[in-house]
């Protein structure tokens, strides 16, 4: 019995893993990192930690409910450490949902700026990815009205799917993908509206920054990158506008199911690509004189949105394709998979390859419902086509 | 007999599933990944061969032998001299595997427990591993049956997490460089799958013998499809990134997110990975208690527990001087060590039994 004792007593001290053990008041939760370029060499790393105090204090005054410390140093880790040295509490990322790297860094390149955290035990795969326009500390010292601190509005807007969504794993696939082409979403500022108060603002996503070898060398805006996420099947919840042919007026559709399709083919040497996309939603305003309750109107209106979604699509490509002539599109992936052999041969130079795909068009809307009216609300029933 | 008690079938499929899901889980897809790219998924059908001949000779030897462990059936069939230095060698080569495990463990904890001193977390699983092996196979058998669900339901609750975030398209091209690469990924888990030829020490316990072939047939096929359904939730997820990270399984529990407050799913994928290293470790020390006391010919093996422990202990720092030596050698050697050991050596002894027409008839009548 005394020997049960003694040995249980000697397990106790094994359980409490003492080395590593770890309080919640003595780590500095990390909610949002901002990487910038300060000269070619040095970086400027800026950290968003939260004040657990003023949870327990939230009496709705304007005090912030985060610091920002930033420093710089040769790389992320070198900045860290000196980040660290002025933070009371041990750094923890494992929180961490944004990170942002500014515009000058991602288009001095963005290779040198992954590793750090693949590396780390902390950050989480799942944590989103952007690039600022100008300075991404900037974004991080905004006080957005709504939301607690501005990582928290970039993480929520990119949740509803506004622009395209690249999480860290995302970009280490992309990286080892090797075709030497990578997107990431954009944030900006918001002008703010008073003038006097230049901190309350908040974040948006506006647009996409598009990579080359790493590099950053062009933007797509909010508008053109709507094409994008329907040809990167990315789309949620998106609201289409749209003129039905021989009517004056215009319709918008709202869609709640969609899904692309990209099917590569080689025909005679020649590489095709056929985008099929499929969507299914409502009408939310509708501006003609049609009800929009018989077949052949609901037709006339899917072809319509189908006509407006194929115009927006082509403008992404148009712009991807064309003039940027880099695939952020998975065009890539998809020969990869169906043409091995012949993808194989032209990898070096798939770029070349991809701007001079024939792309393909196949649209189905599907609408399902017209809202809760039968004929169009503001006009004297004496208008309506019937 | 040195061992008195008796374990069911079904217990001897749950023993030795961990002895080769364990390893498997931790970097499994990555390593297959390395060699075979987008046809890792093949690998294992590969590998598995190569556990149902090692537990196929187990069975025919236990079956020629009953009651026997290799190293007693071994002086049969070849004599006291040859046996002895062969049995040596099997001590050796259990003893080095079990503290390369042992090892592998801690550094994957050590990951995560950065200043936590190496040392105490193997002393701490070497421990817990000795308390069974003195409880004798009954207790070994039990505990993986208990520990069974434990370590097979947080592994399918995960995949069923992270489905909306798989890419099945990853699977594509199927065989785009031919059979080889993935012939080369099956390497590495082909010595994972030889090691069930441990289940030859749990045979002679069994108490109900006419199932042990169909247990150990459903242990081979089930290890084999986790395996393959592992490699394939880790491409779907990760695809060219794959063979990039250490420990996909892990990223692919981390990367589990429900609603925004169910995440952080890699503390219960720790948890299934130490519950499937205390199954293999326990089978490993077993097996090397077990055969030091038949080799010497001791009436107990209870005496030898605490030493061997100690020298598993040693043997993680003496035998194995680094991670970067374990994953050298976990890339060459120890496939090359553990196919020798477990498939072709106790295929030789059968061979040999078959051609001189020896069988143990004592205790054949016994049991039969």
């Amino acid at each position: 019995m005394k020997w049960l004792v003694c040995l249980l007593c000697l397990c106790a001290c094994l359980l409490g893993g003492c080395w590593d053990r770890v309080e919640i008041n003595d780590i500095a939760l990390v909610t949002a990192a901002a990487i910038d370029l300060s000269t070619p060499d040095v970086i400027e790393l800026s950290v968003q930690v939260f004040i657990p105090r003023s949870v327990s204090e939230g009496n709705g005054s304007q005090e912030a409910m985060t610091i920002i410390r930033t420093e710089k140093g040769d790389n992320i880790a070198d900045a860290m450490s000196k980040v660290q040295l002025n933070v009371p509490r041990k750094v923890f990322w494992g929180h961490c949902r944004v990170y942002i790297y500014g515009e000058a860094l991602a288009r001095h390149g963005l290779n040198d700026f992954v590793d750090f955290f693949a590396r780390h035990p902390e950050p989480r795969n799942r944590a989103y990815v952007f690039v600022s326009k100008g300075k991404a500390r900037d974004i991080l010292q905004v006080m957005p009205p709504l939301e607690r601190y501005p990582a928290e509005v970039v993480r929520k807007l990119s949740d509803m799917h506004v622009g395209i969504n690249v999480t860290l794993l995302d970009l280490q696939k992309m990286f080892a993908a090797g075709t030497d082409s990578i997107a990431l979403p954009m944030v900006e500022l918001m002008k703010p509206p008073n003038e006097e108060r230049p901190k309350e603002t908040n974040p948006y996503l506006s647009g996409t920054a598009v990579f080359r070898n790493g590099k950053m060398i062009g933007t797509l805006s909010a508008q053109t990158t709507k094409g994008l996420i329907w040809l990167r099947d990315e789309a949620f919840r998106m609201t289409v506008t749209g003129k039905i042919t021989q009517e004056r007026g215009l319709v918008t559709f709202r869609s709640i199911r969609e899904k692309t399709r990209l099917k590569p083919r080689i025909e005679d040497g020649r590489w095709k690509m056929l985008v099929e996309i499929d969507t299914v939603g409502f009408i939310v305003q509708n501006g003609t004189r049609l009800t929009l309750d018989t077949p052949e109107q609901i037709a006339k209106t899917e072809a319509a949105m189908s006509k407006e979604i194929e115009s927006e699509v082509r403008l992404a490509l148009q712009e991807v394709q064309k003039e940027l002539q880099v695939d952020i599109l998975n065009f890539a992936r998809q020969f990869h998979r169906k043409y091995p052999k012949e993808f194989a041969a032209v990898r070096e130079n798939w770029n070349q390859v991809f701007s001079e795909i024939e792309v393909d068009f196949k649209v189905k809307v599907n609408v399902r419902r017209t809202g809760l009216i039968a004929v169009p609300a503001g006009l004297p029933n004496s208008d309506v086509k019937r | 007999m040195l061992e008195t008690g008796k374990i069911s079938a079904l217990q001897i499929g749950m023993l030795i599933y961990p002895v080769v899901m364990s390893t498997a889980m931790l970097s499994g897809p990555s390593l297959m990944a390395q060699q075979a790219q987008n046809d890792l998924w093949l690998s294992p059908l590969w590998a598995s061969l190569g556990g149902f001949f090692s537990v196929w000779i187990a069975i025919q030897l236990n079956k020629r032998f009953p009651g026997m462990s290799i190293i007693e059936l071994a002086r049969e069939i070849t004599g006291k001299a040859p046996a002895a230095v062969l049995g040596f060698l099997y001590l050796y080569v259990l003893l080095q595997a079990n503290a390369v495990i042992v090892r592998e463990y801690a550094d994957f904890i050590a990951y995560f427990l950065q200043e936590t001193p190496l040392v105490l977390i193997m002393g701490a699983l070497i421990l817990v591993c000795s308390l069974a092996v003195k409880g004798g196979i009954e207790v070994m058998g039990r505990t993986a049956q208990v520990f069974f669900p434990a370590f097979i339901l947080p592994l399918l609750m995960m995949i069923g997490l992270v489905f909306p975030a798989l890419d099945p398209g990853n699977l594509l091209p199927i065989l785009d460089k031919g059979l080889l690469p993935s012939v080369k990924g099956a390497y590495i888990p082909l010595g994972w799958f030889s090691e069930m030829f441990l289940i030859s020490y749990l045979l002679p316990s069994l108490s109900d013998r006419k199932y042990a072939a169909t247990s150990a047939f459903f242990a081979v096929v089930g290890a084999m499809l986790t395996m393959v359904i592992v490699n394939m939730v880790t491409l779907f997820l990760m695809g060219d990134a794959l063979d990039n990270v250490l420990f996909p399984i892990m990223d692919t529990a981390r990367y589990v997110n429900v609603a925004d407050f169910f995440e952080n799913m890699d503390s219960a994928v720790m948890a299934v990975w130490v519950i499937g290293v205390y199954v293999k470790v326990s089978m490993f020390y077993y097996a090397t208690v077990l055969g030091t006391a038949q080799w010497l010919n001791l009436t107990s093996y209870q005496p030898l527990i605490l030493p061997v422990g100690m020298l598993i202990l040693l043997f993680c720092f003496w035998g194995v001087p680094s991670v970067y030596i374990v994953k050298e050698a976990a890339a060459v050697a120890i496939p090359a060590l553990f196919v020798l050991f477990f498939c072709f050596i106790p295929a030789g002894l059968l061979l040999w039994a078959i051609v001189r027409g020896k069988r143990n008839r004592t205790e054949e009548a016994e049991s039969g």
